[in-house]
């Protein structure tokens, strides 16, 4: 018949298009991102040393190295942190804001743990990429040694974020006996200010934004893991959000993410903002 | 002769048309009287009391039947949401907000478009709640209303050009703005909304001709206010009744505005919650939150305050309107008074000078948190076992089922006092909550105690109810209930009814004595502002905005389903009598 020629070359030319498709990750199509060429991932905005929209930081450095790796040009979409996560993931990654915003193809710094993943089923939480702890960092002139929270029931102010877990955990303790040295603070930068400047003894929260926020030289303060009972979690493990019915960028992230812990790339973007690396233990957080 | 009977007539003409409405510049005399004039509607509450109540009686319970559609109005543009906004009307022109922070001038009696005003908002603001705005405010030439990213803004009445411009607050702080503000001897008095952590609530009056800030007054002790640049005293007491240092974040935003009362020359603000939303970690009362506080507007300092929700954990904001009126106690004296349907559930009558509880009694069925509220001691008698566990002290903890639910027995929908019957016509809603402690919640990427909750109906066949009640006695006259929750506020007139709308769409009119409904319209999306009414020409006019949406929408649970096929719209509704 006329033409079969021609058709078939078209069909074979339809084929290697597909098999290179599902080959290189660089093509917009296998990934399911968004745009082609493009990876948008969200951050939180004014969450150093994480992501600053100005001095950028560990995860604005992640994004970019996931875009690399992926081949593909990274846009960042810069989050504002809402009442909890599950309202950021609706924002961000599976809905959108009514606002009218962009969503975006991933989210960092995500809480990747079964149990929330049940609550918010239209993501997958993947690829968590270190540990967090909640701990406390000190003036080491002032408190020399910390063994409990003692200092803390007269001498000392220890802050803390408004609102957070170190927060509920240190205003419920021994019936709120340490209420009056609890000092609160819009974030950790303005604690950590706070902790420079000698108005409080102490700060309590995530290890690495404590560190982070320390900076290169944090001779005269140590930041160190507290004994903690109760119901407030103490650690968790922050990876990537993606909306669920995205299985292949779902794939390549989980990839990129093990290929940067495992070559060292990981703890290097922590050592250059100046926090100590705690590579993730396994997928999900221990309840 | 001929001549100068035409000539006496059309005297005449002016002369009644000027005691229905003046023309030109809108002046303080004219805003005190807003209540009495008949042919304008120069402020939120139709009059600063609040009271929703017109004089004019042309449209009665007799002649009802026969109200028609004048006009309407579409609002227009992509977007739609939610449309809270209560009209103003002054010199021939409709003045009424929409959405995404816009505004229109609407020829009165054609409905023809004057102006529109569409504020630029900045890329990444966030709302909480919904994108509403609910009216604007009438002062000399200007019209006066507050944005979504927190500013304020002036316009021109007949261009609606920019005549000033002010920032409330910071919109990436999480600061928004969605009351109508409140004109009082020339300034221009707002309140803050939004910002969940980290804000406290406080009262601004600004010079309403420029925008410069005259005086600020923090809700919660310790916080400094300001008189002219000056320190004007703190607030209470610091550390009176918060721990440590939480009062510094102590919440209480005073986001639904506020009224004022000529005769007492006190505005009263209600504020909302204290934060956190975790009570156990603030014992105390938590002073000024959730209460009514009455600011002198001359010195910008409060006279006094009553708290409806002391230590409150049910997220109860005590935003709600407060309405002056005379009030007939059972000894007879008649006093001026306040009524306030609050979140909580429970009406309170309040002494509008001393703040002195009078009165307080349930308007809804169930409220679960307190038995009563004792007249002796003028607080709530806690049901202790229905407040929330604390989440630092309980894992899991027990799920209580609490009513009113957060969204309140009544939330932003305002109520209306009709004097000729005595009755105060509250727009209630009847729903609960599931609440429990979630020890694994995350926040800005970290884990914190967060709380989970469920909104429920309480009853299969209705959660709304316009209920009358007479604040005296705290006896329900009648109730007409509605299947979706009510949003929109209620307005009566001397011609004895009582007009309000429903999210499923209408428009109704019931009679004010007997609850009986006289006539309703469909207004083709859903209701949830509040009416109101004037005359032109002789005529008497009614209007109100349609379009649904709000925050009920917005949470889900079991309440979504009576809601959600509800379409959502923006266009504004006039009727007169067929003639």
């Amino acid at each position: 018949m006329m033409g079969t020629g021609t058709l078939s070359a078209r069909r074979l030319t339809g084929w290697i298009v597909l098999v290179a498709a599902l080959l290189l990750p660089g093509l917009a199509q296998a990934l399911e991102v968004k745009h082609p060429g493009v990876l948008r991932v969200a951050v939180y905005k004014e969450f150093a040393p994480f992501s600053d929209q100005d001095s950028g930081g560990i995860d604005v450095d992640i994004a970019r190295a996931l875009a690399d790796k992926l081949g593909l040009k990274l846009d960042l979409a810069w989050a504002e942190a809402d009442e909890k996560v599950e309202d950021d993931l609706r924002n961000y990654v599976w809905k959108g804001h009514y606002m009218g915003n962009e969503i975006a193809d991933l989210m960092l710094h995500m809480p990747v743990d079964p149990v929330f993943n049940e609550r918010v089923k239209q993501v997958k939480l993947i690829a968590p990429y270190y540990a967090e702890n909640l701990m406390v960092a000190r003036d080491t002139k002032r408190i020399p040694k910390l063994e409990n929270l003692e200092p803390f029931f007269q001498n000392h102010d220890i802050g803390v974020e408004v609102g957070g877990g170190s927060d509920t955990f240190l205003m419920a303790l021994y019936a709120g006996r340490m209420r009056d040295h609890i000092k609160h603070f819009k974030n950790h930068e303005q604690a950590i200010a706070a902790l420079r400047k000698g108005e409080v003894s102490a700060v309590m929260g995530p290890r690495t934004e404590l560190e982070g926020l320390l900076g290169a030289d944090k001779s005269g303060y140590s930041v160190n893991a507290i004994e903690m009972t109760g119901p407030v979690l103490s650690f968790w493990q922050p990876g990537v959000a993606v909306k669920a019915d995205k299985p292949q960028l779902i794939e390549a992230i989980k990839q990129a993410v093990d290929g940067m812990v495992a070559s060292g790339q990981m703890a290097e973007i922590f050592a250059k903002h100046h926090a100590r690396y705690n590579a993730p233990r396994v997928e999900g957080a221990p309840h | 002769m001929q001549r100068k009977t035409l000539s006496m007539l059309v005297a005449a003409a002016f002369a009644g048309a000027s005691l229905a409405a003046v023309a030109g510049p809108v002046t303080d005399e004219m805003i005190l009287n807003d209540a009495k004039s008949t042919g304008d509607v120069l402020s939120f509450g139709m009059g600063t009391q609040g009271q929703r109540y017109s004089t004019l009686n042309k449209i009665n319970t007799t002649n009802i039947k026969k109200l028609v559609p004048a006009w309407a109005f579409q609002f227009g543009g992509e977007k739609q949401r939610g449309q809270e906004s209560q009209p103003l009307v002054h010199d021939g022109k409709i003045f009424v907000t929409a959405s995404y922070s816009r505004m229109y001038a609407v020829d009165a009696l054609t409905g023809k478009e004057l102006w529109q005003y569409d504020h630029r908002l900045p890329e990444g603001i966030m709302p909480c709640c919904d994108v509403v705005n609910r009216g604007a405010a009438l002062y000399d030439n200007l019209v006066i209303f507050g944005t979504l990213d927190a500013q304020l803004v002036a316009l021109d009445q007949n261009t609606g050009k920019v005549v000033w411009k002010e920032k409330l607050d910071e919109f990436s702080a999480g600061y928004s703005y969605t009351a109508a503000p409140l004109v009082v001897k020339g300034l221009v008095v707002t309140g803050v909304s939004g910002g969940e952590f980290g804000i406290v609530g406080r009262v601004d009056a600004r010079d309403a001709k420029t925008g410069k800030l005259v005086w600020t007054r923090p809700v919660v002790e310790g916080h400094m206010g300001y008189l002219n640049g000056q320190e004007n005293g703190i607030t209470g007491e610091t550390n009176a009744s918060w721990p440590g240092d939480t009062w510094k974040t102590g919440g209480s935003s005073t986001w639904l505005g506020g009224t004022y009362d000529p005769k007492t020359n006190l505005i009263y603000m209600g504020t909302g919650n204290p934060a956190p939303w975790n009570s156990h970690t603030r014992p105390g009362d938590n002073l000024y939150s959730c209460s009514t506080v009455a600011i002198n507007p001359d010195t910008g300092k409060i006279v006094w305050h009553y708290q409806n929700t002391p230590n409150d954990g049910w997220d109860f904001d005590g935003v709600n309107e407060f309405v002056t009126f005379d009030f007939k106690g059972k000894d007879g004296k008649t006093v001026r008074a306040g009524g306030k349907a609050d979140r909580n559930g429970f009406f309170f009558v309040n002494d509008a000078t001393t703040g002195k509880l009078l009165n307080a009694f349930p308007f809804v069925t169930k409220h679960t948190w307190a038995d009563k509220i004792d007249l002796e001691t003028g607080r709530p008698v806690y049901n202790d076992d229905n407040r929330p566990g604390n989440p630092g002290a309980d894992k899991q903890g027990k799920t209580v089922f609490s009513a009113p639910s957060f969204l309140g027995g009544k939330n932003q929908q305002q109520i209306a006092y009709n004097p000729d019957t005595g009755l105060f016509y509250v727009p209630a809603n009847e729903w609960g909550m599931d609440i429990w402690n979630e020890p694994i919640s995350y926040k800005k990427g970290a884990a914190f105690l967060g709380a989970g909750f469920n909104i429920k109906p309480i009853y299969d066949d209705y959660i709304g109810s316009l209920r009358a009640f007479d604040p005296k006695t705290g006896k329900l006259a009648w109730e007409v209930k509605n299947n979706a929750p009510l949003w929109g506020g209620a307005m009566t007139t001397k011609g004895g009814l009582v007009f309000y709308g429903t999210p499923e769409g209408q428009l109704k009119a019931l009679d004010a004595k007997s609850g009986k409904e006289l006539w309703a319209f469909q207004t083709g999306s859903g209701v949830v502002a509040p009416p109101v009414t004037w005359e032109q020409g002789g005529e008497q006019y009614i209007a109100v905005v349609s379009g649904w949406g709000g925050a009920v929408p917005l949470w889900g649970g079991d309440v979504a389903k009576r809601v959600n096929y509800l379409n959502q719209g923006g266009a504004l509704w006039v009727f007169k009598l067929a003639k």
